[in-house]
């Protein structure tokens, strides 16, 4: 275990949702690692060259090697500390599912956020509403609401991972902007798998405090 | 290995570069399978009520089950039939390679070449296209081994080679219908030569000729 833990960086931004869902990772698996708060305003070298072809973040660099994108990062902490925490579902199937819904999330959901943050509040959310409406059906045939909240039962799996940041965020972003979520009438079982997010201990360190979230999303706001 | 193989259905539509990846890991492994051409003007139950969620092809239904996205299903695959053929590597950080890579193709790829597709001849586009199959030939400098084989995978072809080799039959296509003017990628056209010539490919890719009428219909008499 020890020489895998050996020279672990993540360069992150703590509002970042894809920084927050790599950060989740290596506090389910215990991995010590030295965080580098990155000013995106102002690039680092070091950003730049572990990650020339999008200059974002985060990036896990291990072993002087970067790895870049969120749901990448995740899965390669998953694959090389297998031991504490797994991530993805053993079942090739399910693994299947898991890569699926991250895919929608990132094509849909977080397309639609996106594009109701750029418009100012002003784009239509119902879209939004009707995709979240897709993902309760997802949490209802892969979850096991007897077993726990998450789609990997009593703990957090990687779709959970990957959905995690949204529990502080689309909070922020419905009381400085009027999101309108989609209603825990709509979609009770994902209310609660937010609910017990904001209540795992790897997710309060993770995470931001919603009103430090929302204080970054006001100023923005200020900006435009 | 018999049971696995049972009940392998791929809903696939022959241009579709997204079908051509399954067909060829397929073909690569060996896999024994049902194929069903999906008309997408008239979607089929099958189709609607497999993919409700995004009513798109390639799927693929193994043992009833289907598994959706090209990316994900070549994923699939490789996970349920490693012995022959294997197309991700065995290391972790290689992995997280051909994954980024894959991303990249999805993302950016993939969207300037569609947007090439719908601009009747956009010089700009087109060269950003280009500049992204520079990223390519950047990541096959630095993944590949060129005494080893012209591919990702060196010798034999693997995960990135198998999301790329749709354009070994579309990038010529465009190229004499549409007169794309694709980038100097010497390594990138040795791939793409060598997926042309690959026994696999040849039963999974379309003949040039035949996706030139298509192209022809579809993009180019606008």
């Amino acid at each position: 275990m020890a020489c895998h833990d050996q020279d672990v960086t993540l360069l992150s931004f703590w509002p970042s949702p894809f920084s927050m869902r790599v950060k989740l990772a290596l506090l389910l698996k215990g991995i010590e690692h030295e965080d580098l708060s990155q000013d995106l305003g102002n690039k680092s070298k070091l950003l730049l060259e572990s990650n020339p072809v999008h200059k974002k973040v985060p990036v896990l660099i291990h072993k002087g090697k970067p790895i870049a994108e969120s749901a990448i990062i995740v899965h390669y902490i998953d694959e090389v500390w297998p031991g504490t925490s797994p991530l993805l579902p053993q079942d090739a199937f399910l693994r299947a599912q898991h890569r699926f819904w991250t895919d929608f999330f990132e094509k849909k959901i977080s397309d639609s956020l996106d594009r109701f943050i750029r418009s100012n509040g002003a784009a239509v959310n119902e879209e939004f509403i009707q995709d979240c409406l897709l993902l309760e059906g997802a949490l209802a045939e892969l979850g096991d609401e007897e077993e726990g909240p998450f789609f990997g039962g009593a703990s957090m799996s990687f779709l959970d991972v990957m959905l995690a940041p949204s529990a502080v965020w689309i909070p922020a972003l419905e009381q400085v902007m009027g999101l309108k979520p989609a209603s825990q009438e709509q979609c009770p079982r994902l209310h609660k798998l937010f609910g017990a997010v904001t209540e795992h201990p790897s997710a309060k360190v993770a995470l931001p405090q919603i009103e430090k979230l929302k204080e970054f999303t006001q100023a923005r706001l200020v900006r435009k | 290995m018999a049971s696995r193989d049972q009940e392998v259905t791929l809903l696939s539509a022959w241009p579709s570069p997204y079908s051509m990846r399954v067909k060829l890991a397929l073909a690569l492994k060996g896999i024994e399978h049902e194929d069903l051409p999906q008309d997408l003007g008239n979607k089929s139950k099958i189709l609607l009520e497999s993919n409700p969620v995004h009513k798109k092809i390639p799927v693929l239904i193994h043992k009833g089950k289907p598994i959706l996205e090209s990316a994900i299903i070549v994923h699939y695959i490789d996970e349920v039939w490693p012995e022959t053929s294997p197309l991700l590597p065995q290391d972790a950080f290689l992995r997280a390679q051909h994954r980024f890579w894959s991303d990249f193709i999805d993302k950016k790829l993939s969207d300037s070449w569609i947007r090439f597709l719908r601009s009747n001849d956009d010089a700009a586009v087109n060269e950003e296209f280009n500049q992204n199959c520079l990223l390519i030939e950047g990541a096959l400098a630095e993944l590949g081994s060129e005494e080893v084989g012209p591919f990702f995978g060196g010798a034999s072809m693997s995960f990135l080679d198998v999301l790329l080799a749709p354009y070994a039959v579309w990038i010529p296509g465009v190229e004499q219908v549409m007169g794309l003017k694709p980038a100097k990628c010497p390594r990138f056209h040795k791939l793409l030569a060598a997926v042309s010539e690959h026994p696999s490919a040849k039963a999974a890719l379309p003949q040039v000729e035949k996706l030139k009428e298509f192209i022809r219909v579809r993009f180019a008499s606008k």
